[in-house]
């Protein structure tokens, strides 16, 4: 309480003075920094490079922060273990390019920042001739544990078993990472990814993986996630996030990793 | 975070893929035990024979020495580098298996020490061989003594069968993170998946103590279930009576 109360008077003293946008929200995590959870699994969102956490959201957070007069601070974990976290009060807000689908909109509410699709990746040569999801059923399909990927192949499955074709196996995996090594190893015979992630995996591994087909679910959204009874946070955020479209950041951030510009929200 | 209810975790405990989800883990678990019995016993009785001893503490050192799941992530991911792809099941059983291994050879270890130069030397005296030494006096003594810490490790190794959700075999923990994270029911598919845990180890607890009542059985000279209680006083008065005379 203490602790709080200090806090909410270094805040009143801090908001005026450097005069920012974006008036943080009390109930932080932790006292002047804004907390995110990431699953840094997902290039070229978020992921690690030469020990350093990159990626677009990485700075994109990072300048969400500064706009709010916060220092960022990342929390990197499972994907699947994002959601309970935000719920369970452990991080502020989740920056991890999360699909927006309905059964996630009830648990969280989201603020839109970009469009993406998703590309089934397969071994270089694509041996089975995959050229549709359809072209699945009775293969084996790696997917990231409670991504939009795995909502993706139970939908597959689903429809593999209504039209009576072999079963759909869906490997669900803890990373991205995973996923592809399954792939490239031959457990798995195709991968869902993102098209950003997809594009940058067949361009580092062209010997090892090539994008079969046409993207799929191409007008998915992806968004930061805050908690439901925290309309606080979510108007910082958005009022944070148009600072950083205004000052052009979001757009250099976006050509900085290749994003398609036709993408942006903005 | 929402209401619990307990009307779902019931629905996921009866549902089939928790069930199938609970026989994958049962499985894994029996199947990995075995292998580490026989391991266990063979890397045990390495370690009394001259030419074999060295090869049997490298082992124990490497599979002591080294993390479960590190082993679980390294047959899972690095063999296939060197040509030699095994599904997720097999690389699970070897993994887990071969760290029981090590364990077991010790536990193995400590049961043929514990039988004493005495029933040897006067089973080789009635002219035994050394199998029927091993198979007739040997193992039946020792035996009684490894029966409680094998139950042990067989109830760690029904929890240690969780880490094989990373390499994406579906077990019950796994089922239950599909579930949760399909649903966000995390509760609810967490819940059902500790019913069925606990489930497997009261059931191993049970098979555990039958096991030993029915070895403990065979030693006492008469008198059944009614004459157990006594039994196991005398059991007790002849323990101390014996200690009292070694020492």
């Amino acid at each position: 309480m203490l602790r709080r109360l200090a806090f909410l008077f270094s805040l009143a003293l801090a908001v005026p003075a450097s005069a920012q946008p974006a008036k943080p929200p009390a109930d932080l995590v932790a006292p002047g920094k804004l907390t995110y959870g990431t699953a840094a699994t997902f290039a070229p969102f978020e992921y690690q490079e030469n020990g350093q956490y990159v990626g677009f959201d990485i700075e994109f957070g990072a300048a969400i922060a500064k706009a709010m007069g916060l220092a960022p601070a990342m929390l990197d974990m499972d994907f699947n273990g994002l959601i309970p976290a935000l719920q369970g009060k452990r991080v502020d807000l989740i920056n991890s390019a999360m699909y927006i689908n309905p059964a996630r909109a009830r648990q969280v509410d989201f603020i839109p920042y970009m469009r993406i699709g998703n590309e089934i990746i397969v071994r270089k040569g694509n041996p089975l001739h995959i050229a549709a999801r359809s072209d699945l059923c009775g293969h084996r399909v790696a997917v990231t544990l409670g991504a939009i990927e795995e909502t993706y192949a139970r939908a597959v499955a689903a429809d593999c078993a209504k039209a009576g074709k072999p079963a759909l196996v869906i490997l669900s995996l803890p990373t991205a990472q995973d996923s592809a090594l399954a792939v490239r190893q031959g457990r798995a015979d195709a991968e869902f990814d993102s098209t950003p992630g997809a594009v940058m995996l067949t361009t580092n591994f062209p010997d090892a993986f090539e994008i079969a087909g046409a993207p799929f679910e191409t007008h998915t959204l992806i968004g930061i996630a805050v908690r439901k009874d925290d309309p606080a946070m979510k108007e910082a955020i958005e009022a944070a996030v148009h600072a950083v479209v205004a000052n052009g950041t979001y757009a250099a951030l976006m050509a900085k990793y290749h994003l398609p510009a036709a993408g942006s929200l903005f | 975070m929402g209401f619990v209810s307990p009307g779902l975790i019931l629905h996921y405990v009866l549902s089939r893929a928790f069930f199938t989800g609970a026989l994958m883990t049962l499985l894994i678990s029996v199947v990995a035990l075995a292998l580490g019995m026989v391991v266990g016993l063979a890397v045990a009785l390495a370690q009394k024979l001259p030419g074999l001893r060295l090869a049997a503490i490298f082992y124990l050192w490497l599979f002591r020495g080294t993390p479960v799941m590190f082993q679980l992530i390294f047959v899972f991911s690095v063999l296939p580098a060197f040509g030699l792809v095994l599904s997720g099941f097999t690389c699970a059983v070897l993994a887990l298996g071969l760290n029981e291994g090590a364990y077991m050879a010790e536990i193995m270890r400590s049961g043929l020490e514990a039988v004493g130069r005495g029933p040897v030397l006067a089973a080789r005296a009635l002219g035994m061989r050394e199998n029927q030494v091993l198979r007739h006096v040997v193992l039946p003594q020792a035996l009684r003594i490894v029966v409680p810490p094998i139950g042990n490790q067989f109830i760690g190794m029904l929890k240690l069968s969780a880490l094989v959700s990373v390499i994406a075999v579906p077990e019950l923990l796994l089922i239950a993170e599909r579930t949760a994270s399909a649903t966000f029911r995390y509760l609810e598919a967490l819940a059902a998946a500790g019913i069925y845990y606990l489930g497997l180890t009261t059931l191993f607890m049970l098979v555990q103590a039958v096991i030993e009542w029915r070895l403990g059985r065979r030693r006492r000279p008469a008198g059944g279930r009614r004459a157990a209680w006594p039994a196991l006083t005398q059991l007790l008065l002849r323990a101390t009576a014996d200690a009292g005379r070694t020492r």
